[in-house]
Parts: C-alpha cells; sequence; structure tokens
C-alpha cells in the first residue's frame, strides 16, 4: 500500500535500516555467500567478512578450561562513498542508507533488489522477522524545553530539578495496522554528541514484526505498509515548532 | 517541564589544556560518556549511524588526551600538540562526523601538531595539523611511494583533503 512521500527540506535521518532477519542458514552457505562480490562490485566495492568470535572460560572445583570459537557469519558491502551497505549473513540481511536519505521508494527499491540477490546466493530461506528502522537526530537550540520540539518526552514533578544533562528513555508499544499487521514499536531517545549551543536529540523508532515463514510477496507487501505507520508515528513524535524546524 | 541544559565542551569532550601527561575526566562529563557509551553499546550493535556517533565520542576524548600532553611526551623531544593544531583537527573532526566518514585515530605527532588517521585494509591516509600552521595530507600503502600533499586550513582544502582520502582509501 504506498502513502504519501514525505518530504523536508532539512531532513533529521542519519540512518535508514530495512532488516529481514531468517532462520539461521548451514555454515556451508558462506561460500555461497562469498561469490556475492562479483554481482555487486560495481555499486558495492568494498567488502568485508563479518564473523562471530565466542570465548568461554570455565572455573570450578573440578576444572579450569578455556575455549575460544570463531565463525563466519557473513559479508558486508559497501559503496564507494559508504552512504549505503548492506549485509549478507548467514542469520539475515540488512540494507542501510545514510544521510542523505532520499525517499522511501528509491531506499525500498534498493533493498527489494539486494535482498533478491541475496535469496538468489543464500536459497530457500524460512523468514524469521523483518524491521524498519529510523535513526534520527534532532538539531535543536540549547538549552530550551524539550516539550518544544518532542511530543514523547520524560515528565518531571516540580521538586525535582528540571535540567537533563542528557537522558535515555526507550518505550515499546505494540503496533496493529493493516498491511503491515502485528509488531513492536521501540522508540528510543537520548542526546546524542552536539555542538555548543545546540542539542541533537536521537529519536529511534525501530518497527519490528514477527514473519514467521511469509512468503517474498508477503513480506514486501508488508514492508512497504510500513511506510504509512513511520511517518504517521515519526509526525505524532514531533511538536509543530520542530516540524517546522526541519521543513 | 524538563529542559535541555546548555550543552558545553565539558560534556561533549572538546579540547582541554591540563598540566601534566594525560586527562583524567571526572565529574558529571565522564559520567555522561559512561552512560553514552553503555547506550551506544547496546543500540549501536545494528546501527552504523551510532557505531560512527561512538567513534566520534572516542576520538573526541582521544583529541582530550593529546591537549593534556605536554612537551618530550614520548620521550624523544616531540613538541606538545599547540592549542591551535588541536582546534584545527577538532574542527575537521567535527566535520568529519557531519559528512559520516569517520578516521580510525587522532594522534600527536612526533613533529609536533595533532593527526588524523585514516585506515582500510592496507592503505593508510592521515592529515596532519603541525604546530607551525602547516597542513599535510599523506597516503600511503604496503608498496608504492607515499602521496603527500602540502594543504592549508581553509574550507577549500579541506573539502580537497576529504575527496582525496574517499577516493583513496575505498579506491
Amino acid at each position: 500500500m504506498a502513502s504519501a512521500p514525505l518530504h523536508f527540506d532539512n531532513p533529521p535521518i542519519r540512518e535508514a535500516i530495512i532488516a529481514i532477519q531468517v532462520h539461521d542458514l548451514p555454515d556451508s552457505i558462506i561460500e555461497e555467500l562469498r561469490k556475492l562480490p562479483q554481482d555487486v562490485q560495481d555499486t558495492y566495492p568494498i567488502s568485508t567478512q563479518m564473523s562471530l568470535s565466542q570465548f568461554v572460560g570455565e572455573i570450578s572445583p573440578q576444572r579450569t578450561a578455556a575455549s575460544a570459537h570463531q565463525k563466519s557469519l557473513g559479508l558486508q558491502f559497501g559503496s564507494a562513498d559508504s552512504k549505503q551497505l548492506f549485509q549478507a549473513r548467514l542469520n539475515g540481511f540488512s540494507f542501510h542508507r545514510l544521510a542523505p536519505y532520499e525517499s522511501w521508494k528509491p531506499f525500498r527499491d534498493e533493498a527489494f533488489k539486494l535482498w533478491g540477490l541475496y535469496r538468489k546466493f543464500v536459497g530457500p530461506v524460512k523468514v524469521v522477522n523483518f524491521s524498519v528502522r529510523y535513526v534520527n537526530a534532532l538539531i535543536v537550540p540549547a538549552p530550551g524545553r524539550l516539550e518544544d520540539h518532542l511530543r514523547v518526552y520524560p515528565q518531571l514533578p516540580p521538586e525535582i530539578p528540571q535540567e537533563l544533562r542528557n537522558y535515555y528513555i526507550r518505550i515499546d508499544l505494540p503496533l496493529n495496522d493493516e498491511g503491515s499487521g502485528d509488531g513492536t514499536l521501540t522508540m528510543t531517545q537520548t542526546l546524542l554528541p552536539s555542538e555548543p549551543g545546540t542539542s541533537s536529540i536521537l529519536l529511534d523508532n525501530l518497527f519490528m514484526y514477527a514473519a514467521l515463514d511469509v512468503s517474498d510477496d508477503v513480506l514486501w507487501k508488508r514492508i512497504d505498509a510500513v511506510q504509512a505507520v513511520k511517518n504517521r508515528i515519526f509526525l505524532a513524535a514531533l511538536t509543530p515548532e520542530m516540524r517546522e524546524r526541519i521543513s | 517541564m524538563p529542559a535541555i541544559a546548555m550543552s558545553s565542551r565539558s560534556v561533549f569532550s572538546g579540547p582541554r589544556y591540563v598540566a601534566g601527561a594525560e586527562i583524567a575526566p571526572s565529574g558529571p562529563s565522564w559520567k555522561i560518556l559512561e552512560f553514552f557509551q553503555r547506550f551506544i553499546a547496546e543500540a549501536g550493535s545494528t546501527s552504523k549511524f551510532l557505531q560512527m556517533a561512538r567513534s566520534y565520542q572516542e576520538l573526541r576524548s582521544s583529541l582530550e588526551v593529546c591537549a593534556g600532553l605536554g612537551d618530550d611526551w614520548d620521550s624523544y623531544g616531540a613538541a606538545k600538540p599547540s592549542k591551535h593544531s588541536i582546534e584545527a583537527a577538532d574542527r575537521l573532526l567535527q566535520r568529519l562526523f557531519a559528512e559520516l566518514f569517520m578516521p580510525s585515530r587522532v594522534i600527536p605527532s612526533a613533529e609536533g601538531g595533532t593527526a588524523l588517521y585514516f585506515n582500510s585494509g592496507n592503505k593508510t591516509a592521515y592529515v596532519e595539523y603541525r604546530n607551525s600552521r602547516e597542513v599535510i595530507l599523506a597516503m600511503f600503502d604496503d608498496h608504492g611511494d607515499p602521496i603527500i600533499v602540502e594543504l592549508t586550513e581553509s574550507d577549500a582544502d579541506e573539502s580537497r583533503a576529504l575527496s582525496l582520502i574517499r577516493s583513496y582509501i575505498t579506491s
């Protein structure tokens, strides 16, 4: 279901991610993933290996033992300007677009194309879940009042100090929208590094949906439906002043 | 209603000038840094932007350490990085974070000054702000001769340096 595109002249998006988790694939598939660079050399020339390291130490009256284990997890591919990258892993796929972010369609289309490539190399997969994530940094003057910028913020009783040096809130909320289905929104806020006279407020919206064994067709219809949900939530979290600031 | 405190250098790791060899952050600013790092460790595992934000914090801390060095910090007679070289490196670091292109390290220069290093595979590039106000860009790998470019601190030269580093590192 297509949604009206949301456009701001000063978009606060620092990163957008579409991620699809799959049931763990056999380790042998890593050899197939290693053939993937030849198909993306032009657009994603930088490839790096991803591995998982595990160290286990055991101390008990009977024995003391330590072991280390490392296994290949997949590959990460980056564009020449490092603004786009994707990961092809044994446990899933993710596509990342760093700022400047243009709009949903090219972002989604690129993720869709790369997912198809991933599927071509790894063969059949069982999807577990998918997520769409928007990491925003809202630059505002400081000092200032949070309520001038956000409609989701910590409430403090007047008896305690009102000046925040930093804060961290994370809220998990149920989602149940037509098209995208049942899911969870995890909204995270904190203050990021910023320059004097300004504050940079992280507004990190993660939309996560269970999608057990769904077909590719259903999967992408549901991902497409998240566009309207993420736009609605993002706009709802901002005050009119903040919307004006990024317009 | 909660208000955001005035952001300040003490909170987000700007250069400070402290006698002695090393700055030991203390008090609220360090606690905030710990808080931030803890948060980033949780959330940054999948977001490249948040990984860069953590890297930026760490590099600003390295710059603080450079700012706190004294003369002969390397025991071979190197001059301490000048205030000017620290500020120039700080400006470039801020710009790099804004452009989401992070260096690997910030270190003092044995020539006297401050340098930002970029590493990728066997390729290395660095921009060095010398106490003498010279700005040097060097790019090298395991094989060929190093490429050395003399620059100024102008915006145009900074842009040129970043463009050269990007294309060298990613080629």
